[in-house]
């Protein structure tokens, strides 16, 4: 069965966007979070990659939005400095005081306006200095730019990662906080609700129906919310549903019903799945059992 | 292609700002404008060459005026335009049109008393060893209008811009010379003092040089455009045959045309021929009239 690909514009993601945009247009700083596999990072890609980006043969380079994710095992600021060089392309070798400079000139001429920082969990105090210097440097003269700034991060409960550290004392906190909008400094983006989900499962209808004509999603939505906010797969009590689960449960349905032959998929089967997904998560597959098909790999939600 | 956006895959394997060159321009004066447009010290893209090939003919000393196409291709990679584009802003390809014995090389067009700028800068000790330097020089004219140096500065003996009419300048007021790589300047910018070459001074060419640089523009720019082996032979037959003297004083270089026979002439230097037919007073249309009259 072919996966689809595609980006959905669910209700999630124009929550999520709608506050990235909000950021972009205002220039305004926010931590912005939301459960493991809500989609946020493909949120930030497809907000990307309609931003108006481009290099022009002319010399002419603009990106609106520069997004990366945090460096992993990187505890110095060079990693978040490549992080933020790549953005832009190939770059050839130069010492980190250089690059350090290059990336102020290259922001400021490529016209950049929004910051996104993904995955802000991994971000240490030296990667927030560096952040601090590096706008700071950019509303300075000459370039006068001020950017907006998104920090993006996976929560796990009530709380948002960092709110607790900017509310600290030390004089780089004091100063973070203080650029942070006084407003909407923190967001939780929730997930879908029931009714949310029914357009989402009329989109998976379309997607699929070239491979299973009779795929009617629709009628099962209040068993697959039922079962996608258990609290197995809800464990923040949020009552809303991911993006990732219910991918991975409709998917991984139409897939074995595809299989089996079928060209519609039912309540025993979704049952099956949904059951796969709660009790036997953790189940162990033996080494010994084959595949007997290749399933294309699972899109991260988030 | 002109634009490249963000959802193609060559956005990450391109550099930040991308350049494409302009009618005659030469590839030192497309390597300064990538560095001046990603925001890079002079000299950035050229060494990002140097570091991404190990291929023999091409050093820190290599001229520009030649280069392999493996190089050509590297570039033309990381601007995303065609590596054929890139051939136009070298001689490659008309020498290898002229001299189709040889592999391309710098010395067909400068002859072999030509050691590259950087050769010279490093171990100058004196005017003497700076007298066997090639001339490197630019029209500021054309930096200040467009960024922009043509391959036909590179050409010897040509001293004014064909397009300006203002002297080519080999240094800065401040005396230091002409370097076209200069790690921790700007691109396009005095190695010492930093002065933007579009700052030098706009020398206007005297009225008694401007007929000899017409000679020597349309010889050249007939050489380069139409050239061949057969061309260059017929040429220098031409010459030959008006030659009264026994040692011909050549007019551009000082030197004296010692060797007489056409198979060892019609191997040297495209600017050693140009010297020999400005000298004689030979110019294309006689050249071609020439031809007419062979057929």
């Amino acid at each position: 069965m072919k996966p689809c690909r595609d980006f959905l514009e669910t209700a999630f993601e124009r929550r999520f966007q709608g506050w990235l945009r909000h950021a972009w247009h205002n220039r305004s700083w926010h931590v912005i979070a939301a459960v493991p596999g809500s989609g946020k990072s493909l949120g930030i890609h497809d907000l990307v990659l309609h931003s108006g980006a481009y290099k022009a043969a002319t010399g002419t380079t603009r990106l609106p939005i520069l997004a990366v994710r945090s460096p992993k095992n990187d505890a110095r600021e060079h990693g978040l400095i490549s992080a933020l060089s790549s953005a832009f392309g190939v770059v050839p070798t130069m010492s980190g005081t250089l690059r350090r400079c290059w990336l102020v000139r290259m922001m400021a001429s490529a016209q950049v306006e929004c910051l996104i920082i993904d995955d802000i969990q991994d971000l240490n105090v030296r990667h927030f200095a560096f952040l601090k210097e590096l706008t700071d440097n950019l509303a300075a003269p000459p370039y006068q730019r001020s950017l907006g700034l998104c920090f993006v991060a996976a929560h796990g409960s009530k709380t948002v990662p960092f709110q607790a550290t900017f509310a600290g004392p030390e004089t780089l906190w004091r100063q973070f906080h203080r650029r942070l909008d006084t407003e909407n400094r923190y967001i939780i983006i929730p997930g879908h609700t029931e009714e949310e989900i029914h357009p989402i499962l009329a989109t998976f209808e379309d997607l699929y129906r070239d491979q299973l004509p009779d795929v009617q999603l629709r009628r099962w939505t209040k068993p697959l919310f039922t079962w996608l906010t258990n609290p197995i797969l809800d464990p923040d009590a949020t009552g809303r549903v991911t993006m990732d689960n219910l991918t991975k449960l409709v998917t991984i349905a139409l897939r074995r019903a595809y299989e089996r032959g079928a060209t519609d998929v039912d309540t025993t089967l979704l049952g099956e799945v949904a059951d796969l997904m709660i009790l036997r998560r953790d189940e162990i597959t033996p080494g010994d059992t084959l595949f007997f098909s290749k399933p294309g790999p699972e899109r991260e939600a988030g | 292609m002109d634009v490249l956006t963000l959802g193609n895959a060559e956005w990450s394997t391109t550099f930040p700002g991308r350049v494409a060159p302009y009618d005659d321009e030469w590839l030192v004066s497309l390597l300064l404008r990538s560095d001046e447009i990603n925001q890079w010290e002079s000299g950035e893209t050229f060494r990002y060459l140097l570091r991404s090939t190990d291929h023999p003919g091409f050093g820190p000393q290599a001229s520009l005026l030649v280069v392999p196409f493996s190089v050509l291709e590297c570039l033309a990679h990381v601007l995303m335009i065609s590596p054929h584009c890139l051939l136009a802003t070298t001689y490659s390809a008309e020498l290898a049109r002229l001299y189709p014995s040889h592999p391309p090389h710098s010395k067909l067009l400068l002859g072999p008393r030509y050691y590259s700028e950087n050769w010279v800068w490093k171990r100058r000790r004196g005017p003497r060893e700076l007298s066997i330097k090639r001339e490197i020089h630019l029209c500021p004219a054309c930096i200040a209008h467009r960024r922009l140096i043509k391959r036909t500065e590179a050409l010897p003996y040509l001293q004014y811009c064909p397009l300006h009419h203002i002297a080519f300048q080999e240094q800065c007021c401040c005396g230091a010379p002409l370097i076209f790589f200069s790690r921790g300047v700007a691109p396009f910018a005095c190695s010492r003092c930093g002065l933007d070459w579009a700052q030098w001074p706009q020398i206007p060419i005297p009225p008694d040089r401007v007929a000899l640089e017409h000679d020597l523009w349309v010889l050249y720019e007939f050489f380069l455009a139409q050239g061949t082996e057969e061309l260059k032979v017929s040429a220098l037959r031409l010459a030959l045959g008006q030659i009264r003297n026994e040692s011909l004083h050549l007019r551009l270089s000082g030197r004296k045309m010692l060797q007489r026979t056409i198979p060892v002439l019609s191997q040297h230097s495209l600017g050693y021929i140009v010297d020999i037919l400005v000298s004689v007073g030979i110019s294309p249309k006689d050249i071609a009239n020439a031809e007419v009259s062979l057929l």
